[in-house]
């Protein structure tokens, strides 16, 4: 291999200066296509068209509401889980170089997991309808 | 070359590439008005296939529309709708106005309905008809197509250089400047409109149908069991409830007004019969009566001058101003009973005239007793939220009075000014009207509809969200009031046939069975056993079409989108048997007072024999789709549950509550129509939930392919009217033959037959359940009041009940579920 | 210098041939669809605008094009403006670490078939796809109004219950090839494709990929017959048309990384390796458009049992397995 080749800069190989460009050229189109689309077109506005929509009548207060406790409980749970994959996902590059220890230890963290999981199912957290209700009291 | 050719070249052909991409890319808008949208639902499948023209992408969203195919009648209270959803479409956007109703407004000249969509918005393509088949709106869409092709301008627009064409540049029309207010076209205006003349009303005498003679009313022996009752009745009341002397159809009772509800509340609950539905309740406005007597006997002429300054109809007369009418019906006995309660105004205009509201005896009777105060002005008191229910909050007037003027051309052109200004009722404001201040601390109120895709129609829900769970519901309706019951008023009683079948454009003859039915009942009229099998035979191929239909919108509901293009293609099948026996597909037209209009036609029986071979096979295949699939159950079993006890208090009818457990099928517990020599089950269900619904439904296709393969292989023969031509339109052959046939038709088919003075309720089970037709005679031309009594507007009175606590999702399987369609709703 | 300068041009022509084909394909996706829909459904489907209708996604792209762009009263412009880039970009980023053959000697250099082998391609594929959730999210949450709004949320709290049994399907995948690197995934599969060995996994990885890409059954955030559109409800020309090709070109993505993951990427007997890749992506293509034309629609909390209740133990349970039986093999 060359030197004017070599490297992070390298065109010929496949790594992040590869995936720049192509961003770059993905961000071009896309950025084109936005343009166009604000660009081209008559443009002719009318209070009606820029109302929001709801079935042909003029909504009634703002669109947007507090949001219901269940939205919160999944992006909780989403939170803990997610992290907790992340775990399970540097492990499982190596597992086999650490061994039986690594995957005694990993399986403990898993069924903690899995406990986790039922005890939420358990308490309702999961349960989607039902939390509707329970909020409500 | 020159320096100016080249922009202009190069606008020339960015111009054609353009258009052709417009062209071959019309995304319609989701938007059914009435019958039209169901043809223009039928573009969509197999058979037609829009796809073909790159226009399938049928958009939800005004914002990603480009054509608005107004289908169907454009009511006064949805016209603000209407233009708000064109406006919301973005630049450039085309109009395609499909049908008579929104090209004119049709055969719908009545107050309700405005004359024609380009009195709003501009329309750059007609497409005639009622309804148009979908090979027309294929015609109008290619003819859209050639109009984009050679007449617009776009690049100078897209690349806003100034000028150039794109979208509709039409005009919006002018009633009465522009365009003609007058049906009949311009240049009629001196002449009154055809058919005015006739119409009752307070200053109409001396009609010629009172030269003609008729028999008295029919009239009807009194049964065991209602003798029973009637006995019940004079022992409690004694001279407060009034048992009428003749009736056509059921026992009547004329009953004191301080004395109706208790009458009512003894035939629910204390007497043996156990009247447990509220049929029907109604008004009729008796300010036009002529001076004949109360209990259908002859008219005997006109005294004015005793009217003359009389204070009240009933001095005058032996009319009240009002009479309300109740019917009760029994489901222990299979029987029904009238009750009517004469109203007499405190004023002389009428405005204070009230009764007790019955509310507190049937919870069904809340809408019930608003639509009369709509149509009426009558107040009932005690009701807990009496305002308007089909009419819009600010209209003026009580339409069904009679002095009401019936006719949109009567009245002052509807335009844009006033789609503007007309706006629904704000959410929350209907809302709080509904519910008597606010209920809880919902803060997000959400309208799902009028236009949704899966309201089936013009039907706004008010939704009080909590998240995605509705913690109240609120209906509102009228949105597709067609006038149907002023309509009978002013038409012939043969002419008001063809709006019958409009009052459920998916269930067409089933429709007019209950109104001749009606007619005949009261009049008398034996039907010939041919004519009776016909009627069976359309009244079934059309429920098995209009299940196919719902079959495919509620697996369309649930999410599931090709069912929709199976059920299709049978259904085809069977409008193209209805089209050979009787020419239309969506509405018949085809039966008769006194029985059809023409006989079966040649290779009838070949074609309903191919469909039944084919059939069942079919069904199961597109139930394997549903039944099951994991999806579909979890989505229905256990959703918007109602229970038999609140079906019956609700007076819920049809599948919807057969589905409760409850084998009430008026096919087999009061047989009409010969119904009583086929052999078939009524299917039940127990949940009564969305599943039930759809057990029901589907079985009722099978019973419903026996009872035809029945009726074409015991095809009676005979003739196909009646030969008492004194009702009927007589058949043609004869007509030429003798003088006396030839004179019947001249008068049946010019000013209408005369049905004697007296009252009747027809009714038959229609796809939705019951759905009747309440009759009254002056002994004239045309009705002096006709009732619609729409099963839907009941059924779909359950649904805040059934789908509070539930989610958006369960709500739109619901409504699927039931099977509703607005104009036996707003009718 | 030079060889770096025509290493670099034999980049870009690279780099815009994939862009071209994933753009191109992914529109022709779309007559695809509706091709076979319409088979689906006894009709015959799009065939006016140029032979067999294939013509017709330059009409809608040019129509779209044209067309007004709106932007509603009280929306937050410019979190409306920019959703649909989100959507439509990560989409096609994420097509960057999928490779489409082995390499090939271009002037004497090796040129990797593949955008950018990333060593930790498998969390690049799970980073943009939970970025995508933003476009989906704001999108529907700066339209101001209430049908966008709920079908954010749905849309939200739908993509971020299946981004984890999506993730966590993928692990024994990475157990099996001791890599994140999609190249080196490919090359584990040398002698089998991981479907044989995974498809407790594969299959969840479908569930989960196409609640992920937002159709039938999990097109809850824009189900039509509830919400409207849902969350692109107030979007209109080229603007929608990003969110459309955004899950067009995500359909094409998922194919070719359900294709490297389980069917062995692009390898496959006679064919070059691209056609086979397409191959493959293709019929996952064709097997989610079949699904849509069969399936209904889940209810929300049903959606969320699936993941939660299903899915998820199932995947953690599926990586216990893979290690146990992996350590044992070993």
């Amino acid at each position: 291999m060359q030197p004017a080749a070599a490297g992070a800069m390298s065109p010929f190989h496949a790594g992040v200066f590869s995936l720049v460009v192509f961003t770059v050229l993905v961000m071009l189109f896309i950025a084109s296509q936005l343009f166009l689309a604000a660009w081209l077109g008559e443009k002719k506005k009318s209070p009606e068209k820029s109302r929001p929509y709801e079935c042909g009548i003029i909504p009634t207060g703002s669109a947007s509401f507090r949001y219901p406790v269940p939205f919160y409980l999944v992006a909780i749970f989403f939170l803990i889980f997610d992290v907790e994959g992340a775990f399970i996902l540097t492990w499982a590059v190596v597992y086999r170089e650490v061994g039986l220890a690594g995957y005694a230890q990993m399986s403990f963290f898993i069924l903690l997991l899995l406990a986790g999981l039922f005890y939420i199912w358990k308490q309702g957290g999961l349960d989607w309808k039902e939390a509707y209700n329970r909020a409500d009291s | 070359m020159e320096r100016g050719v080249q922009p202009s070249r190069f606008l020339n052909i960015a111009d054609r590439i353009i258009n052709w991409s417009r062209k071959y890319s019309l995304w319609p808008m989701f938007f059914g008005l009435s019958c039209c949208f169901v043809e223009e639902a039928a573009t969509f499948t197999s058979r037609y296939d829009l796809a073909r023209f790159g226009a399938e992408v049928i958009r939800p969203s005004p914002r990603q529309s480009d054509l608005l195919i107004v289908s169907g009648t454009v009511f006064k209270k949805i016209a603000p709708v209407v233009l708000r959803l064109y406006e919301q479409m973005p630049e450039p956007k085309w109009v395609i106005s499909m049908g008579s109703c929104a090209n004119s407004g049709g055969m719908f000249d009545v107050y309700s309905v405005v004359q024609g969509v380009d009195q709003i918005i501009p329309v750059d393509v007609y497409v005639p008809g009622c309804p148009p088949r979908p090979e027309a709106l294929l015609e109008g869409l290619v003819i859209l197509q050639d109009k984009i092709m050679a007449t617009e301008k776009p690049s100078r627009k897209v690349f806003h250089l100034g000028g150039g064409t794109q979208g509709t540049d039409r005009p919006i029309l002018v009633n009465g400047a522009t365009k003609s207010g007058d049906p009949r076209g311009p240049g009629y205006e001196g002449l009154p409109i055809r058919g005015t003349s006739i119409v009752p009303g307070p200053l109409h005498w001396g009609n010629r149908s009172d030269l003609m003679w008729t028999p008295p009313a029919h009239r009807r022996e009194l049964s065991e069991t209602d003798q029973a009752m009637a006995a019940e009745l004079r022992e409690r009341f004694g001279d407060k409830a009034r048992l009428e002397p003749h009736s056509s159809d059921m026992p009547t009772f004329e009953v004191d007004p301080g004395s109706v509800k208790d009458v009512l509340r003894f035939l629910k609950n204390e007497s043996k019969y156990k009247y447990k539905r509220l049929d029907d309740l109604t008004a009729i406005d008796e300010s036009a009566r002529r001076d004949s007597t109360w209990n259908g006997g002859l008219a005997e002429g006109i005294s004015e001058a005793g009217l003359a300054g009389a204070f009240s109809r009933r001095e005058r007369g032996r009319y009240p101003d009002f009479t309300v009418v109740y019917q009760l019906l029994s489901f222990d006995t299979a029987s029904r009973v009238r009750i009517k309660s004469g109203l007499d105004a405190q004023d002389r205009a009428r405005a204070q005239v009230s009764t007790a509201s019955i509310t507190d005896l049937w919870p069904s009777a809340n809408w019930y007793e608003r639509e009369v105060f709509d149509m009426f002005g009558i107040r009932f008191e005690g009701h807990p939220n009496l305002h308007r229910i089909l009419m819009p909050e600010w209209w003026e007037g009580h339409p069904l009075r009679k002095d009401y003027p019936g006719r949109a051309t009567e009245m002052a052109p509807y335009t844009l000014e006033d789609a503007r200004k007309r706006q629904p009722m704000d959410a929350m404001e209907l809302s709080t009207l509904d519910n008597k201040g606010p209920k809880g601390d919902t803060e997000f109120f959400l309208n799902i509809g009028p236009h949704h895709v899966s309201t089936h129609g013009l039907l706004r829900c008010i939704a009080g969200l909590e998240g995605e769970e509705i913690k109240s519901l609120d209906l509102e309706i009228g949105y597709h009031h067609r006038a149907s019951e002023k309509l009978g008023e002013r038409q012939s009683w043969h002419q008001y046939i063809p709006y019958t079948d409009r009052n459920d454009y998916l269930a067409g003859s089933s429709l007019e069975f209950s109104y001749v039915t009606a007619v005949e009942t009261l009049a008398g009229i034996k039907v010939p056993e041919r004519a009776q099998a016909v009627r069976v035979l359309l009244a079934e191929l059309y429920r098995l079409s209009n299940h196919l239909v719902w079959m495919a919108t509620f697996a369309h509901d649930v999410g599931a989108m090709t069912p929709n293009f199976y059920t299709f293609a049978e259904r085809e099948m069977i409008l193209d048997i209805i089209e050979l026996i009787t020419g239309g597909r969506l509405h018949a037209e085809f039966l008769r007072i006194g029985g059809l209009a023409a006989d079966l036609p040649e290779g009838w029986k070949k074609a309903v024999d191919d469909l039944t071979a084919i059939f069942p096979r079919r069904l199961w295949e597109y139930e394997k789709l549903l039944r099951k699939n994991p999806i579909f159950l979890q989505r229905t079993k256990g959703i918007g549950r109602i229970s038999l006890e609140e079906a019956m208090d609700w007076g819920v009818t049809g599948p919807n509550l057969r589905a409760c457990g409850l084998a009430w099928d008026l096919r087999k517990k009061m047989p009409y129509s010969g119904y009583e020599n086929y052999d078939f089950e009524i299917p039940t269900a127990t949940e009564g939930d969305c599943y039930a619904r759809y057990l029901v439904r589907v079985e009722e296709m099978r019973q419903s392919i026996r009872i035809i393969e029945q009726v074409a292989f015991n095809m009676p023969s005979g003739r196909y009217v009646t030969d008492d031509y004194r009702y009927a339109i007589p058949r043609r052959e004869e007509m030429l033959k003798d003088i006396e046939t030839l004179i019947h038709h001249f008068i049946n088919v010019t000013r209408g037959m005369k049905i004697p003075v007296g009252e009747a309720y027809g009714v038959t089970e229609v796809p939705r359940g019951e759905h009747g037709y309440y009759v009254v005679s002056d002994g004239l031309g045309s009705a002096y009041r006709v009732r619609v009594r729409g099963p839907g507007f009941a059924n779909i009175q359950t649904l805040p009940m059934m789908a509070t606590g539930e989610s958006i999702a369960d709500l739109i399987s619901i409504i699927g579920s039931m099977d509703v369609i607005l104009p036996d709703i707003d009718r | 210098m030079l060889l770096w300068v025509a290493g670099f041009i034999i980049l870009l022509v690279k780099l815009t041939i994939v862009l071209g084909v994933v753009l191109f394909l992914a529109g022709y996706l779309v007559w695809v669809e509706r091709k076979f829909l319409a088979r689906l459904q006894i009709r015959l489907g799009p065939n006016r605008a140029g032979p067999y209708g294939l013509l017709q996604p330059l009409a809608d792209i040019v129509k779209m094009i044209t067309k007004e762009d709106t932007v509603p009263d009280g929306a937050d412009r410019a979190f409306f403006l920019l959703a649909p880039a989100v959507v439509a970009s990560t989409a096609i980023l994420m097509f960057s670490v999928v490779p489409f053959g082995n390499d090939i000697t271009l002037l004497g250099q090796r040129v990797p078939l593949v955008v950018t082998d990333l060593n930790i391609g498998l969390l690049f594929v799970l980073a943009l796809s939970s970025l995508s959730v933003y476009g989906v999210a704001l999108g529907g949450w700066a339209s101001n109004s209430k049908y966008g709004l709920l079908g954010g949320i749905r849309g939200a709290a739908q993509m971020i219950s299946y981004e984890l049994s999506l993730g966590l399907s993928l692990i024994p995948i990475v157990m099996m090839a001791h890599s994140f690197s999609m190249v080196e995934i490919v090359e584990a599969q040398k002698s089998y494709p991981f479907i044989l060995f995974q498809p407790v996994a594969f299959l969840i990885f479908v569930v989960s990929a196409m609640a992920e890409s937002k159709r039938i059954p999990f097109d809850l955030p824009e189900a039509e017959n509830e919400l409207v559109a849902g969350y692109h409800t107030e979007y209109s020309g080229m603007r929608f048309g990003l969110f459309f090709l955004g899950e067009y070109v995500h359909i094409m993505v998922f194919g070719g990384i359900l294709a490297v993951l389980f069917l062995g990427g692009w390898r496959g007997p006679f064919l070059p390796p691209v056609v086979w890749l397409l191959i493959k992506i293709f019929l996952v293509a064709l097997f989610m458009i079949w699904v849509r034309g069969t399936l209904p629609r889940l209810r929300y909390d049903q959606l969320m049992d699936l993941g939660w209740k299903v899915l998820i133990p199932l995947a953690l349970i599926n990586i216990l397995v893979t290690g146990a039986v992996g350590l044992i093999v070993h």
